[in-house]
């Protein structure tokens, strides 16, 4: 956030794959590691084309940051005595915002909001939208995952005993 | 769920699929891994995918790279902390004590750089409320993956550095390989690991395996002396296991030799028990390890616990015994607020406070003098020798001698005391976020 070229009033211009553009301010956009080299660089002039992003995952994408980013803003106001505290509940509030977040979007949205954060590479928003397709998997058996990822079992009949006597030892 | 068939997880980018298998469980993933070919690769890419769960999980805790002199597999490395994790914590000793000259009451276990190490915790006898933390128990990996705890018998070791060169070269005479092994999660037994043991239950144990590379004989005190010889020792012992097929078994016979020799064990198995709850809650402002001085000399520890019939505290030292009183109990943990009675009052300004002296060396610590410690609330306890007189002596004695306050300070900390005498015992707490404190 202390990169120079930064300044708080200017904004990007994103282009979805779509062609709709969205405005985002440069502190905001930091988050995302992509945007982030392209201020450093000085490449951010006029429209900035992300061709794996449609238009709703980048809406979803930018008001995930947006939130992120008025959470930090918030925090540096704070004095110091309460901070420890003040910063638990944030966290916590944070956490819950997150999770109402993920859990308002359904399947489809999940993945796409996948590719579009590894895309701009904004490590929190991946961690989050994967923790919650990880949980989709808990407690699922293997013919289940095969049947939620659309995964083709390529193991022959022996083969699959085999892979499935190693991984019941494997922890237990 | 809208278009349940439209994506298939091996659309997705590795690193995205990747990203997902971190967030499960080691046995998630292996059920993940059983779905495909591609599956069991990407589940068993130790760099890719383990790394990062280590990494993750403990990273800022412990040297992740530094495990095992960095040789061993992450898959490895996380299903080894994952049980060593449990670890971290107060432990204290169950049972009565044996003979182990060095097993200690209180124990408390951390992460180190690069191991997990546990260190005795002892009351300082200089009249202050420091703590003295001295390691004993060294836990880690070899490079070629195998699970190496030492024990250190007696004596200190001042500096981690130390005893971990010692620990890694097995140089100190009364170093002893153990095990720890887990019975249930909030139970460790540490036993001795020596050659008849793993014969025994060789089978048993071998997925946990004792280290048979590194084991330190204190039969030869000619060469104990000498580290050099020690190490070669090691090392050829060590060749001899991989080269001839015999040679485990015709050194384990020697280490059983050894050990008939020596005609006695060195460790007793020892049983260890968590304190799970080592600090105050909100709902429980009593509970947790506490430090305070019965005499204005000598510092005792003390565990607060609650339970479905109330509060009890004990000396941590008696908790492995059966047989000793509690220092108080109570049934009603109703919290009297202020205002207070007169009488309350006068119970209190009554009486002397006994603190450890250091406690004035805290700045960072609110630290009130006697007189105007203030109270925000007052609980009735009982001591232990109401429990006693009523059951021998019946009626006899005068009934309010076994009652006594605790009161309970603004800062959280809190002081006990009984009718028989005219003091208050102030405690401090011991832990803070999980960390010891004042410790030496």
């Amino acid at each position: 956030m202390s990169t120079p070229s930064v300044s708080v009033n200017r904004v990007l211009k994103l282009k979805s794959s779509d062609g709709e553009i969205f405005e985002v301010k440069q502190t905001v956009a930091v988050q995302s590691g992509v945007l982030k080299q392209m201020m450093e660089d000085g490449c951010t002039e006029g429209e900035i084309p992300l061709n794996n992003v449609d238009s709703p995952t980048l809406a979803k994408i930018i008001e995930w940051c947006n939130k992120h980013h008025d959470n930090d803003v918030e925090g540096r106001v704070l004095s110091e005595e309460r901070e420890k505290e003040k910063e638990k509940e944030k966290a916590a509030d944070m956490k819950k915002w997150e999770s109402e977040f993920i859990d308002a979007l359904n399947r489809d949205e999940i993945y796409f909001l996948l590719t579009g954060s590894n895309y701009m590479d904004i490590k929190e928003l991946l961690d989050c939208a994967a923790q919650k397709v990880a949980d989709m998997v808990k407690g699922k058996t293997p013919e289940a995952i095969r049947e939620m990822f659309n995964i083709q079992s390529d193991f022959t009949e022996e083969e699959e005993e085999a892979i499935r006597k190693e991984n019941q030892w494997a922890f237990d | 769920m809208v278009d349940v068939d439209s994506f298939s997880l091996t659309d997705f980018p590795e690193d995205i699929q990747i990203s997902i298998l971190s967030f499960l469980s080691p046995k998630q993933i292996a059920s993940f891994a059983c779905t495909s070919k591609r599956s069991v690769s990407l589940c068993s890419s130790d760099d890719k995918l383990w790394y990062p769960m280590c990494e993750r999980r403990w990273g800022s805790k412990t040297q992740i790279k530094n495990w095992g002199d960095g040789k061993i597999g992450y898959k490895l490395l996380y299903k080894t902390l994952d049980e060593w994790e449990n670890l971290i914590g107060f432990w204290r000793r169950s049972g009565e004590p044996t003979v182990n000259s060095s097993s200690p009451p209180l124990i408390h276990f951390e992460w180190g750089p690069s191991f997990v190490a546990a260190s005795r915790v002892c009351p300082s006898q200089n009249c202050t409320c420091n703590v003295l933390k001295s390691p004993f128990l060294w836990m880690s990996l070899s490079s070629d993956g195998e699970i190496v705890n030492f024990l250190k018998l007696d004596g200190e070791i001042k500096s981690w550095d130390d005893f971990v060169k010692c620990c890694q070269f097995g140089l100190v005479e009364d170093l002893v390989s153990v095990n720890v092994n887990f019975v249930g999660a909030c139970h460790v037994l540490v036993e001795e690991n020596y050659a008849n043991y793993y014969q025994v239950h060789g089978k048993h144990l071998s997925q946990r395996s004792p280290n048979t590379v590194i084991q330190y004989s204190r039969g030869d005190d000619s060469k104990g002396s000498s580290g050099e010889c020690l190490v070669t020792e090691m090392y050829y012992t060590q060749l001899a296991n991989r080269i001839s097929p015999g040679g485990d078994r015709a050194w384990r016979r020697q280490r059983r030799r050894e050990r008939e020799r020596l005609g006695k064990r060195r460790w007793e198995p020892e049983h260890f028990v968590k304190i799970v709850n080592c600090s105050p809650t909100p709902a429980r402002p009593l509970q947790g390890l506490w430090k305070g001085t019965s005499d204005g000399i000598n510092l005792v520890f003390y565990l607060v616990t609650y339970d479905v019939g109330g509060i009890i505290c004990r000396r941590v030292g008696d908790l492995s015994s059966c047989s000793a009183a509690p220092v108080f109990w109570t049934s009603n943990t109703t919290l009297m607020e202020s205002p207070f009675s007169p009488e309350e009052e006068y119970l209190y300004d009554s009486r002397i406070h006994y603190r450890s002296l250091a406690e004035a060396d805290h700045i960072h610590r609110h630290c009130p003098s006697a007189e105007n410690e203030v109270v925000s609330h007052i609980m009735y306890i009982n001591s232990s020798y109401d429990l006693v007189i009523r059951d021998s002596a019946g009626s006899s004695t005068n009934p309010r001698q076994g009652e006594g306050r605790i009161w309970h300070y603004h800062d959280g900390t809190f002081g006990f005391g009984f009718f028989w005498d005219n003091f208050i015992i102030d405690l401090n707490p011991m832990v803070q976020d999980g960390c010891l404190l004042d410790a030496l």
